[in-house]
């Protein structure tokens, strides 16, 4: 995310609240946070982080002090607040006493208590001498993952200009209701007879033979499904016949559960091989001599591979 | 070194008769989102003036179930509801403490989850950190290509769970630099 970061930080400029968060630092101990930021800093040097849920005991048990080369930092925390005077705590009797509300003592008592200890532990660490920056290993593998990554962003951007969010989709769909009873889970692991399904749109690709449009403007056709079936098997599993195609247990997934039947000029591209094809009058056309092949395709990488004709995707056996 | 500390507002802490003194403040989303049959986020009626950010409550979810319970959309729609507009926002992130591995067999419920799994099983990343840093910048990128000026400003969130988990995502983004 480095080339990401530094794009958005030139963007929003110096001054701006722009800063990295760092999540998941609850109940780390304060070595272990310092450890952490120190490896982050050593890739963005200069930035400002926000460390999320970074709680009072753990600025007063810092070992050292962060590094030099970090600009800034910021935490959150909600232990100044109301729940500290509930219960058995010692903060109960204080609150009672006062005679004000909870909430009232929270923010008139607890708070500036709170944050005058924060303070003093910030003055505490900064007197501390600061962690060594980790020196990083170069593993060469990396730059062929992000290669992928930032390929498969570009893709994405392409795919999805016009319906952004369906691509950050990120809900389950266990969450809806109306789906409880869904499909039987997919194996992601096995590529090997998933199709992803595009559909034709508009007047100039629908129901036409419109081979062409499939390599020159591609936003005439969208991703709608991905259906693990044999590629003679596909017209007929996405077609509505006695129920709703979209219900067939062939449908790994798909983007609506009311989609349109597969018809002329919609395209099958394989997730395997990315090689293409549109449904023709009769039987298919063979798109496959394209190199622009689908989404999912282009995530596996096989697209990306000089020579079509060699490589193929290696997935890894289902883990135990 | 410039510090400063996000009080956490969340909804037990907030009445409208008794505002929250001057600071800055943090809003997790998690707070304000009310489960059940008939799910919705509460917005709350905010000071005039009031200097906040937003968390997307990424700990909150991804150590329970590793979803979150709410769209992207919903998340995007209730950060620009809120009046003062937040200083900056939190971009969704898988980062929480869930350590239990993802299922192999398990639905593909959004194309989201779809790419980054299959991106982690391309490259043999299967654990549940290796998805979940996928899923973070993927996301990352998805929303600044996509959502560029939806918020005031966007902000990252790189980290993951474990200590070697984020040296190596230190690495990752270091090897880009060369």
């Amino acid at each position: 995310m480095q080339p990401l970061i530094e794009e958005m930080a030139a963007y929003y400029g110096p001054e701006s609240p722009f800063r990295v968060g760092i999540g998941g630092l609850v109940g780390k101990s304060a070595s272990a946070v310092l450890e952490i930021v120190a490896a982050i800093a050593a890739v963005l040097p200069g930035s400002t982080f926000h460390l999320f849920g970074w709680k009072l005991r753990a600025l007063q048990e810092m070992p050292a002090a962060f590094p030099k080369c970090i600009a800034g930092l910021s935490s959150d925390s909600s232990q100044w607040n109301g729940q500290r005077v509930r219960g058995k705590t010692p903060g109960k009797k204080a609150w009672q006493e006062s005679g004000l509300t909870q909430l009232a003592y929270a923010y008139c008592m607890a708070l500036p208590s709170y944050e005058a200890r924060l303070m003093e532990a910030w003055k505490r660490l900064q007197s501390l001498p600061s962690f060594p920056v980790p020196a990083l290993d170069e593993d060469p593998s990396l730059l062929e993952r992000l290669r992928v990554f930032l390929r498969m962003r570009e893709f994405l951007n392409a795919q999805f200009r016009d319906s952004p969010f369906d691509l950050v989709n990120i809900r389950p769909a266990e969450e809806d209701e109306e789906d409880e009873e869904g499909l039987p889970p997919p194996d992601i692991t096995d590529l090997s007879t998933v199709y992803e399904i595009y559909h034709a749109i508009g007047p100039q690709a629908r129901f036409r033979q419109a081979s062409d449009l499939w390599h020159r403007e591609r936003k005439s056709f969208r991703l709608v499904a991905l259906v693990r079936a044999p590629l003679d098997q596909l017209f007929e599993r996405t077609n509505s016949i006695d129920s709703l195609w979209t219900e067939n247990e062939e449908v790994v997934w798909c983007r609506s559960a009311r989609l349109r039947s597969s018809s002329v000029g919609d395209v099958f591209v394989s997730c395997e091989s990315g090689k293409a094809w549109m449904v023709a009058h009769a039987g298919f056309l063979d798109l496959s001599h394209t190199l622009d092949a689908g989404a999912v395709a282009e995530v596996s990488g096989v697209v990306l591979c000089d020579d079509l004709s060699s490589t193929s995707l290696e997935l890894t056996e289902k883990p135990t | 070194m410039d510090y400063s500390f996000y009080r956490t507002l969340w909804r037990g802490s907030w009445r409208k008769r008794l505002p929250p003194p001057p600071g800055v403040y943090l809003l997790p989303i998690s707070s304000w989102y009310v489960a059940g049959p008939s799910r919705y986020l509460i917005v709350p009626t905010l000071p005039e003036g009031l200097r906040y950010a937003v968390d997307s409550g990424a700990y909150r979810y991804t150590r329970s179930s590793g979803h979150y319970p709410f769209d992207f959309s919903d998340y995007l729609a209730w950060c620009q509801t809120l009046d003062p507009a937040p200083i900056w926002v939190a971009i969704p992130d898988w980062s929480g403490g869930r350590t239990a591995p993802e299922p192999t067999w398990q639905r593909v419920s959004s194309h989201f989850h779809f790419l980054a799994a299959l991106y982690s099983a391309k490259f043999q990343r299967l654990e549940i950190t290796h998805v979940q840093q996928i899923r973070t910048a993927l996301m990352a990128y998805a929303v600044w290509d996509h959502f560029h000026s939806a918020v005031p400003c966007w902000v990252p969130v790189p980290a993951r769970r474990q200590n070697g988990n984020r040296l190596r995502l230190a690495r990752e983004v270091d090897a880009a630099a060369h």
